[in-house]
Formats: structure tokens, sequence, C-alpha cells
């Protein structure tokens, strides 16, 4: 699901020309998901500039011999209310796009990333009706076979994979939308390929790997995904040997419980979803690592306990970070979070199971402090 | 008990201990007055030299990028030959650098200034995107540096309060804010071509140590609002490229920057780094520059020789002990080594003082340097002074070795001197043998005839350095430090002539037999004299020509400029709605119309004039030729039958890329390379960049541009001119109107301006000299103590006594001006026919300000005899006996 709420919250707010900008009341009257609304493809894999925030997220396990990489790459697109300014077709106005990307060496204890901020224009946009995002000189473009992904690290690093399906995508929600607060608004569109097939190469430290692995792809598309009393989240995609997958989070709130609107969600081969509210599952928080940059502390081997569908009781799972320091520092958003790529481990039996990636935000901002 | 004949390094470091506090350190303390001002002197001498060096860079760092203060420095800029890039080049430019990590920058600026002052400084608008911007610091910024950067101030506002695409949000730096008395939020008007805008002050841009300053006359907009507000729709004045950091920096500079000059190359477009394009620009200045530190160097010159007067008279003094020392077995090295280090510590503790000094002295030098850049090179604006520590290790070098040279003739006669010639105490003998060697004098004057016909070196970058016309400026100081020696008997005679007084005959004595510090004091005097009177003759042919050019020129009766006119590189312009307007205004005759662009040709960047004038026989402006066209009808810049367009360079045109009349040139231009024939050379004094002209219809047509830099109109026969004038500025408040009268009072005032450096200069070198004056009679009268008891006992009263001395400065400052005169003249042949044709291209006519000369020889001589007769009254009571 991503940080992005929040992030995506205060750069409109940053941005917004409009007077007063809350979540429910704009100049614009953006689109709300609807439940039962019927997604079309390749069309709804483009951008939807009538909605007011939307994002591509990616992560991914890449595997060259004996080395790995943990890499993350997001696009998202931020509607503005333009009042009283110039809308130019280089630099407009009525769309800002963010991007993040993120590299994690494991072996050299290397976690590299980058920012950036564009408005609508010539380095920066996403196509309507089919995928086609790009901010400066990183893209994500639907392909024949899937897609392709064309990222960097100021000069540090750069990779291009090519991602093909290995299952097709999937829809979360309970008919078809993701419901994030008690608002009728506060919901999105939540499209998933859980399990892309990457291979490319990618240079690291004046090196060029040829890389293979998995990877995991999000469109989100919304207008308000706001929950006013909440302080941040903890979100994983995991990947698991048996060919499932798991998509889980916990929204925190400032009473210090979880969000009702917490959920997971299963994966089965085949790609039926089985939704999991809290309570139903467990989050617990395990492990600690404190940023030297932020002094954030964060929980980052967390434990999720939760019934397995396909049988045989409940299934508890330990996420194992690759290594510890993965935290986005936040500058151009302003917003830091800790997202990076861990193996999984069955609590009982010791057993490597499958690989995820764990985002954890609120730890270092106050987001809510942010927002009001 | 000391050992002097000891060889061992104890008995050695005892004999300099020995040395240092006997025969140095005793004297210094004796005479605490006399030595500090020798150190005084020295002080002033390298606190001048370090201040022009200081202020010169402090005065034309504002030329910078405004990225440099926003966000860092640029690998590359792409800019335009003439007129402005298409944004459309961005597009291009990604897909030529695909998934490479290339920041792309755009960047827009135009010119304006305040609506309340449009005579005033120039403002810079600068429209960039202010999204990508925070890329910038962010893309290159390394993993620690997370915090703080000042690329969020431009996000994170909301509401009305945001500046993305506005048309009336505008940044700037918080000198612009205070002296305007702005707080974020507040609105401004400001001029911007010739409308008025209100616009609100978004922001101020946040000062950053680690970068430039913010430079204070630097409007900060966002891109599309700036090119709606300015009506540059789509254009950009440049991009910048910047590579982020990393560890693959290099190698992808290495393998982008091929395809970037490629890309540049098939467009004609100019593909630089941020140095090469600030040192193009400063480089225009750089003769200018080069001047000023070599006039600087004035003061320390004059101050050479008077540490060597003092150094001398210190050798006369000590020659008795020399000879004791000498006796006692001190060897000459030892002496002279002695010397060496009266003579480091005093250049020392006086440079030291200098540095500092010369650092407060260079606070009060910029402003009036940088106003002489904008006036008459490019815009601008001067940083804060910071004391550059390789400078001051530079001029404090300077000064210690200058002291150690003016020390060291001195000190090779001390230490040469056979100790029975020294036991004679003696006022006369020693001296500089080499001043008295008038044949030296005359081989000095032929080499500096040489020298100045020599040609001018070429330096790498373009610059001129007329290396020929210093040498012989120096040749001719030295020339003249000689000769003046043979002034003395004739000033002597002159003193004695006619007249039974005592101490006038007694002070014409003095003179008829110079001793070495009176050669070094007249030659002082006379350098000091005779470069600020040659700069006299510059100042004063240069503004005879001037005026001339003025009056020729300005012949209109009115003349409307946009605002901010008075910098070359104003870029404001008047719309032609307006300029329609004022031509059908009643009682408007006619105008000249002039359009003015900046141009790249063969890498530098001149003006190109698009000129159209009134078309009346009679009134339209006519140009002074250097080279004149066969045809100076007001039509004569219209494309002749043979279809070519004729044009006229300016001098320093000319001389810049080597044209004359009949050759051709390809000019740049928005619509391709076009080509005119050069058919006249005319005379200009505007600015040292070079201008073409060619008719307005040929520019307007090249840049699709019908807006004008400034008019003259031609007011009808019997018209109230005054009245025009006032209906003018009530239409157009934007604009500047000025009459003829006032235009050329203006241009006068800005020329005197920009030689106010060059006046303070020169009056702090006659300043030390007359200074080094009352120092050599102090010294002298204080050698002459047993003559001035035997005076005395003859029952000359202190007042006569006074007297004489005041006889005997006058004589010396006679002297020194009598040779400084004659200096000045050759000088000044050599500024005007040699240094200054060469370094500017300008032709002057020489002139000799007989007015100017009378006030300095006044000024001087009363100077002088007031510092000798106070010295005379002061010192006229010495007690024979007292120790040396």
């Amino acid at each position: 699901m991503k940080f992005t709420i929040n992030t995506a919250v205060v750069l409109a707010l940053a941005f917004a020309s409009g007077p007063g900008l809350t979540e429910d009341q704009g100049a614009i009257p953006w689109t709300v998901p609807k439940a039962g609304h019927t997604l079309s493809f390749p069309r709804d894999h483009g951008s939807h500039p009538d909605f007011k925030i939307e994002w591509w997220y990616l992560t991914g396990h890449l595997f060259s011999g004996e080395r790995r990489f943990g890499f993350q790459a997001t696009f998202f697109r931020l509607g503005q209310e333009p009042v009283e300014v110039v809308e130019g077709e280089l630099f407009g106005t009525s769309q800002i796009y963010m991007a993040h990307m993120g590299l994690s060496d494991p072996e050299t204890g290397t976690f590299l990333h980058e920012e950036r901020l564009n408005r609508g224009g010539w380095d920066a946009g996403a196509k309507a009706g089919d995928l086609d995002v790009f901010n400066g000189n990183w893209s994500l473009v639907r392909t024949e076979s899937g897609m392709e992904l064309e990222g960097s690290i100021r000069t540090e690093a750069a990779f291009s994979l090519k991602l093909d399906p290995k299952k097709n995508h999937v829809v979360f929600g309970e008919d078809g939308i993701s419901r994030k607060g008690p608002e009728g608004t506060a919901a999105s569109y939540y499209i998933t390929f859980p399990r892309l097939a990457a291979s490319g190469s990618l240079s690291i430290g004046g090196q060029t790997f040829q890389v293979a692995g998995e990877a995991w792809m999000d469109h989100e598309i919304s207008s308000s995904q706001l929950d006013r009393n909440q302080i941040g989240w903890d979100w994983t995609c995991i990947q698991l040997f048996d060919g499932r997958e798991i998509m889980g989070y916990v929204l925190r709130t400032d009473e210090g419980r979880p969000s009702e609107f917490s959920k997971l969600v299963w994966v089965a081969e085949d790609g039926t979803l089985t939704h999991l509210k809290y309570g139903a599952y467990e989050w617990q928080p395990g492990g600690s690592w404190s940023s030297p940059v932020t002094g954030a502390t964060y929980p980052v081997s967390p434990l999720i306990i939760a019934p397995d569908p396909a049988g045989g009781g409940s299934r508890r799972l330990r996420l194992l970070p690759v290594m510890e320091a993965q935290e986005m520092t936040g500058r151009a958003g302003g917003v830091s979070y800790w997202e990076g790529a861990c193996d999984v481990r069955d609590e009982d039996s010791g057993e490597l199971v499958g690989r995820a990636y764990l985002e954890m935000t609120g730890y270092a901002d106050n987001i809510g402090e942010k927002l009001r | 008990m000391i050992h002097l004949s000891g060889s061992s390094r104890s008995e050695a470091g005892s004999v300099g201990r020995v040395l240092w506090s006997r025969f140095i350190w005793r004297h210094w303390c004796r005479e605490p007055a006399m030595t500090a001002m020798l150190v005084g002197i020295l002080a002033l001498g390298v606190a001048v030299f370090l201040a022009v060096r200081l202020a010169n860079k402090a005065a034309v760092s504002g030329f910078g990028l405004f990225t440099e203060s926003v966000s860092g420095e640029s690998d590359f800029l792409l800019r335009p030959r003439a007129g402005y890039l298409e944004e459309g080049l961005l597009r291009e430019l990604r897909a030529l650098t695909g998934a490479t990590p290339v920041g792309f920058f755009p960047v827009l600026e135009t010119s304006g200034a305040l609506a309340g002052n449009p005579e005033g400084s120039l403002l810079r608008f600068v429209g960039t995107d202010l999204v990508a911007l925070q890329n910038a610091a962010n893309g290159t910024g390394s993993e620690g540096a997370e915090k703080g950067n000042g690329g969020s101030i431009f996000a994170r506002r909301d509401g009305d309060l945001s500046p993305i695409g506005k048309t009336k949000s505008i940044f700037a730096g918080k000198a612009f804010a205070v002296r305007q008395g702005l707080k974020e939020g507040s609105s401004v008007a400001l001029l911007v071509n010739d409308r008025i805008v209100e616009l609100t002050l978004t922001g101020i841009l946040p000062e950053d140590p680690n970068r430039a300053a913010v430079p204070d006359n630097l409007i900060l907009m966002d891109l599309p609002g700036l090119q709606a507000l300015a009506g540059h729709a789509g254009k950009l004045s440049r991009i910048e490229i910047r590579f982020p950091g990393g560890a693959g920096r290099d190698r992808l500079l290495a393998e982008v920057a091929g395809h970037l000059r490629k890309f540049a190359g098939e467009r004609d477009l100019i593909l630089e780094s941020p140095e090469d394009r600030k040192s193009s620009v400063t480089q225009m200045s750089a003769a200018f520059r080069l001047n000023l530190t070599i006039l600087s160097g004035l003061a320390l010159l004059v101050g050479i020789y008077l540490i060597m007067q003092a150094m001398e008279a210190a050798v006369v003094k000590r020659r008795a002990e020399i000879a004791v020392l000498r006796s006692l077995g001190v060897t000459p090295v030892q002496i002279r080594k002695a010397w060496f280090i009266e003579g480091l510590i005093l250049g020392l503790i006086g440079s030291l003082a200098g540095v500092l000094l010369g650092r407060l002295l260079a606070v009060g030098l910029v402003g009036a340097i940088s106003m002489t850049v904008n006036t008459i090179y490019y815009e601008t604006t001067s940083s804060a002074v910071t004391l550059h520590w390789g400078e001051a290790v530079f001029s404090l070098l300077f000064g210690v070795v200058a002291s150690i040279v003016a020390g060291f003739i001195p000190a090779r006669e001390a230490a040469m001197t056979p100790p029975a010639q020294a036991m004679r105490q003696g006022t006369q003998g020693g001296g500089l043998h080499l001043l008295r060697r008038w044949p030296l004098g005359l081989g000095f004057l032929i080499i500096a005839g040489i020298l100045a016909l020599l040609p001018p070196v070429g330096l790498p970058g373009g610059t001129v350095v007329p290396l020929g016309g210093y040498l012989a400026a120096i040749a001719l100081v030295l020339s003249a430090s000689i000769l003046i020696g043979l002034l003395f008997r004739p000033v002597a005679r002159l003193l004695g002539f006619g007249t039974s007084n005592p101490m006038r005959r007694y002070a014409g004595s003095q003179l008829r037999r110079p001793e070495g510090r009176h050669r070094l004091t007249a030659a002082g005097l006379s350098v000091a004299i005779g470069m600020s009177a040659a700069m006299a003759i510059l100042v004063a042919s240069f503004e005879t020509t001037l005026t001339l050019w003025i009056q020729q020129l300005l012949k209109a009766d009115l003349y409307v400029a946009a605002a901010g006119s008075n910098s070359v590189s104003n870029g404001n312009s008047i719309s032609a709605e307006n300029w329609k307007r004022i031509a059908l205004m009643p009682g408007v005759a006619g105008a000249d119309k002039l359009q003015r662009y900046t141009i790249n040709l063969e890498g530098k960047d001149v003006f190109l004039g698009g000129a159209e004038y009134n078309n009346d026989a009679k009134r339209f402006l006519q140009l002074i030729w250097v080279v004149p066209p066969t045809q100076t009808g007001p039509d004569a810049l219209a494309v002749s039958e043979n279809g070519e367009t004729p044009a006229w360079v300016s001098e320093s045109f000319a001389r810049r890329f080597k044209v004359s009349s009949d050759d051709k040139l390809e000019l740049p231009t928005p619509v391709g390379k076009k080509s005119v024939r050069v058919s006249g050379v005319y005379a200009e004094y505007g600015n040292e960049t070079g201008t073409i002209l060619v008719g307005r219809e040929q520019t307007s047509r090249w840049f699709t541009d019908e807006s004008l830099s400034n008019m003259a109109i031609y007011a009808e026969e019997g018209a109230d001119v005054e009245r025009l004038l006032e209906s003018i500025r009530a239409e157009f408040p934007g604009l500047v109107a000025r009459t003829n009268e006032r235009l050329r009072s203006e241009s006068i005032r800005i020329f005197h301006q920009t030689f106010a450096v060059t006046y303070a200069l020169e009056a702090i070198a006659v300043i030390i000299a007359v200074t080094g004056l009352g120092l050599a009679l102090a010294g002298l009268l204080l050698e002459r103590r047993q003559e001035l008891a035997t005076l005395r006992s003859l029952g000359a009263t202190r007042g006569a006594i006074a007297a004489a001395s005041l006889w005997e400065g006058l004589g010396l400052a006679l002297v020194g001006l009598a040779g400084g005169f004659v200096l000045s003249l050759l000088l000044g042949w050599i500024l005007i026919h040699v240094i200054n044709p060469q370094s500017f291209g300008w032709t002057l006519q020489y002139r000799v300000p007989w007015v100017s000369f009378g006030a300095l020889a006044a000024v001087t001589l009363s100077t002088a005899g007031l510092v000798s007769w106070w010295v005379g009254y002061r010192n006229a009571t010495l007690r024979s006996d007292r120790e040396e």
C-alpha cells in the first residue's frame, strides 16, 4: 500500500494553490473509488488524472551469483488544484510527480536512495490509458510481455529491469475497493502484480551485474486516504516459496491500537484472495534498529501470525531484514520511513519460507503533526 | 665579555643578538615616532595594494549564476548565440541522454528595476522550475547532507503563497528585502520592461554559508510565471546541466559530455562550463582591473623610495657605529645581515598592519569599482569583502620583499664602507651612487622609448596586455628618479636668487649638495606626482574626448529609455505599442530608434544594435567616424541594391575582431547566420564590449521583436519640449524620459564616478609622498644638530631655523614637482597612445589639465611647506650632544 498516504497529503498541501485544502473540500470534485466498479486493463494500468493521488510502486529481490540486492522504485502522481496559475505544456501545474528509488546491497552494507519531485510536463508524467510513467531519467513502461523499469540513484547505482508477471494481477479489497478509513471517500483501487519475474542489469560501485529475481508491483488510485487519528503504519508484501503471497498492514492510531481498517490478504497460487481483518491476524513488533540520521527506532523484525487459508491452522512468520540500515530519509518529501528487503522465516520450523519487503512509517516524523 | 671573533654557532648567535639589541632596537626606541611613521608608510602602501585587489575580486564576484546561490554549481551551460532557446529543447535533451541521470535546469533571465526608482540599479529576474530546483539540491547531495537544503522553501507553502505557476510571486535575497523594507507576503511594485507590476514577495531566499551569497538584485520566480510576465512564452535564456554526485560521476560526465557537445554543435548553440562563462565575462573588465591593480602599486612604489631613504639615513647616522663594529672584527656579511633583519622586521610589521588596514579600505572601494564595471562592462553585484588569504599573503610578501629590496642598497653601502672612512661621521658622502649617474637615467629614458613602441601581448582568453607600455612606464619612473638629481642645482640657485635672507641661502646650500636622502625623497615625490598627474592627463583627455562625443551624439530633444538604462546589461525594452504611441504624440517630429541585443560572435559576446534613424537629413543621430562609410544619411543602413546588409562597427569591436571596412561578418541570429558587410567604423566610449550596428528593419525580422531599448525624440519646430517631457512621463511611468541637457550631465557624472577610485588612489600616493618629505627633513635636521647649535649660537631663533627647514622642504617639493610634471607628460603620453588604445581600443585626444596641475602643485607645495616648517620648528632646539 505504500507509505504514500501521508506523503501525498503533505505534498498536496505543499503545492495546492487553492485555499484551505482539506481531505473533503476542494475546488476540484475529485473522483472517488466506487464499490463494484469494474476496472479494465491495460487502460487502468495507466494514469487516472481525475483522482487526486496515484502511485506505481515496485519492490523486489535481485540475485547475481552470490550477490543479492533489494530494490524499490515508486512513481507518484499528485493532482493539484490550480487557481490563477499558468499551465504550460512543459511546465504544468495540475500534476506533481514524485518518485523514490532505493537500493540495498547487504554484502557491502550499502543502502542508496534518492527522491525526486517534478511538475507534470517535459520531465515527468504519466500516460492515461496505458502504463507509461516517467520522472527525469526514471521510467516504467508496459511492454508486450510485462513492463520495463529504468532507475538510478545519483551516479552511484543504476538498474534496467524487465519485469514479466508470473501471476496475473489481483485487485485487493471487498467489492473492488480497499477502504482505509470510516469515511466513504477514504478508499482506493488497489491493483497488484504479486509476483513478477525480474531480469536485467544493475550497476553499483563501478561494477555491473546481470541480475534475476522476483518483484512486486502495486498500483493504487484514490482521492483521499487520510485518517485523522492515524500516526503511521507497518506494511509488508511477502512472497512465499510455496507460490503464495501475503499483503498485510497495520494502521497505528494515536490511541495506541491498530485501526480496524488494518488488513491482511492471502493470495493463493491461482490468485484467489483471502481477506483478514485485524484481530483475525496479529502483527507483533520485534527487533529494534535506531537510525543515526533521524534518531528514530524501528521494530525491524516483526512477527506476523495469521491463519493459513490452505488449512493447517496459524502461520507464524518472522521478517528478518537483509540489513538494518534501509531507512529512506526524506528530503524533497520531507518524510522519513524505513523500507527494506527482508527474508521470511517460519518461526516454528525455523525454515526460510519466503522473501518480503517491509515498510514502516511514522517513526521518525510526527506525521499527524504534519497533517494538521 | 663578547667574543666578536668567535666562529662557533653560539658565538655567532650572540653577535647577532648584540647587533640586534644595540645596533637596531636601540635606534628604534630612540626615535619611536620616526619608526612608527616608516612602518605606517609601508602599511599604507601595502594596504592600498591589497584593498584594490580585494575590492576587484568582490566587485565582480556578483557575476555569478544564480543557481550557485540557490542550489550549487552546474557542470555545463547551454545557451544560444543570439536571442532565446526554445523550451522544447529540453525534451530533445532528455531523449538524448536517455536513462542516464542528468539534470537539466531551464532558466529564463530578464531584467527589471524598482518602480519607484527606474534609473536605479538593475534587477535580475531569474525564472526557473521551482519544483525541479529541489532535485538539484537533492540529487547532488551526499548521503550525509540530508536535511536543511534550500530547495524545500519553494514547496513548503500552501494556498496563495505557493509560487508554482504564479506570475506575481517572487523570491529575493535578504539584502533586497531589508533594503526595500519587505516581509514575506508583502507586495512590491517592480518594472518589467516598461510595465509596472505589483508582485508578492513569497519568500526570502535562505543564505547557505557553503554557497555563493544571494546577489542583492536577484528576483527569483517560477519559470512559466516569468515567461508570462516578461512576455517570453516558451523561451529560455539557458539550460543549466548538472550531473549528480556519486562514484560514477566522472565516467558519466565523460560519456555524456561528447553527446552534449555534438548536440550543441549541430544546433549552433554554446555549451560551456560555468567557469568558462564566468571568466569570459569577467575577462571583459580584466584590462580595467589590471590597470587599477597597477595603479594601486603606486603607493607601494612611493613607499619603497621612502623606506630606501630612511634606511639610507640610518646608514649615514650609524656610520660611526658601523666603523666601530668593523674595527672590532664584525664582518661585512654580519653587518649586511643586521640590515637585512632590520628591513625584514620593519617590512613584516608594516605589511601586517597594511593587511589589516587594506581589508578595511577594500570595503570602501568595492562600491566604486562594481559601479564602474556595471556602467561600462556588464551587470554585476558586489559581494561582501572577505579577506582572501591568498591575496593577504601575496600583499604581505610584496610588502616585505619591497622593504628588503629598499634596504638592500643602503645596507650594501654600509657593509662595504671601510672603517677609516666610516669613522668620519659625515653629512656628506655615502648616498646612493646609482642615483648620481645621470647617463644611466638617460639610458632608461631611451629604453622607455623603445619599449613604448612594442606591440601588446595577447594572453590566452583574449585579454590583451600592453606589456611594453607598462615596462616603458617603469623605465620612465626609474629614469626620472635618477635624472631628477639634475634639478637640485637650479632649484638651489632659485632659492638663493636675489635674496639676502640667510635662512633661504642656507637652505639653498643644503640642496646644492644633495644627499642620498634628498634624492630619494625627491624621487619618491616625483613618482607620486608624476603618476598622479599622468592619470589626470588621462582623465582630462578622456573627458575632452567624451564631451565632444556626447555633444556630437546627443542632438535630439528628448531621450526615452526603459528602466535601468545605466547598465550595459540592461535588457529592458520599450514595447512596440508604447513607442509607437510616443511617436504619435503631439509635438513629436520624429525619432532615432535603437534596439540592442547580445550575440555571441566567434565565442565572444558582443552587442548587436538595430538602428533606425530619424528621417530628416539634418536631424538624426550622426556618429563620429574612425573609418567613415561612403554613405552616412539617415537611411545609410538600409539593405543595398545588391542585397548586402551594411553594418557599422564600433572601434572596440574593430579591435577585438580585427575587422575593418569592407570585411564580411557572419552574425548568429535566431533565424540562422546572417551575412553583413562592414562599411564603417565609429567611435564609441559607452562600452568596451564592442557593437555592430545594422538597420532595425533587419534586427526586428531576425529577432521577431519590435521593441526598442531607447529612442531619441526630435520635437517639432517651436514645440514646448518641457511639456512634451511631462506628458511622456505622465503617460508612461515605467519609462525613463530625459532632456538632452539632463542626459549629458548624467553621462558626465557617470564618467566621473567611474574615475572615483583612481582619484582616491592618487590622493593616497601624494599623501604618502608628502609624509615622506617630512620624515626626510626630520632626519636631516637630526643629523645637522651640530650645525643647528652653531646657528643658534650665531643668533638664529627657533622661527628662523623653522624657516630654513621650510625653504629646504619647499625646494625639495619643487624638485619633486618639476620632475613629476615632466614625468607625467611622458607617462600620460604612454597611457593615451600606448596603454589605452592597446587595452581598450579607445582613441583619445591628448589633453593636459593645466588647472589640475596648478592645484596639485599648490596643494603639494603648501602641504610640504607646512610639514617642513613644523618639522623645523620641533627640531630647532635639538641639543648638539644628544646621542644619535
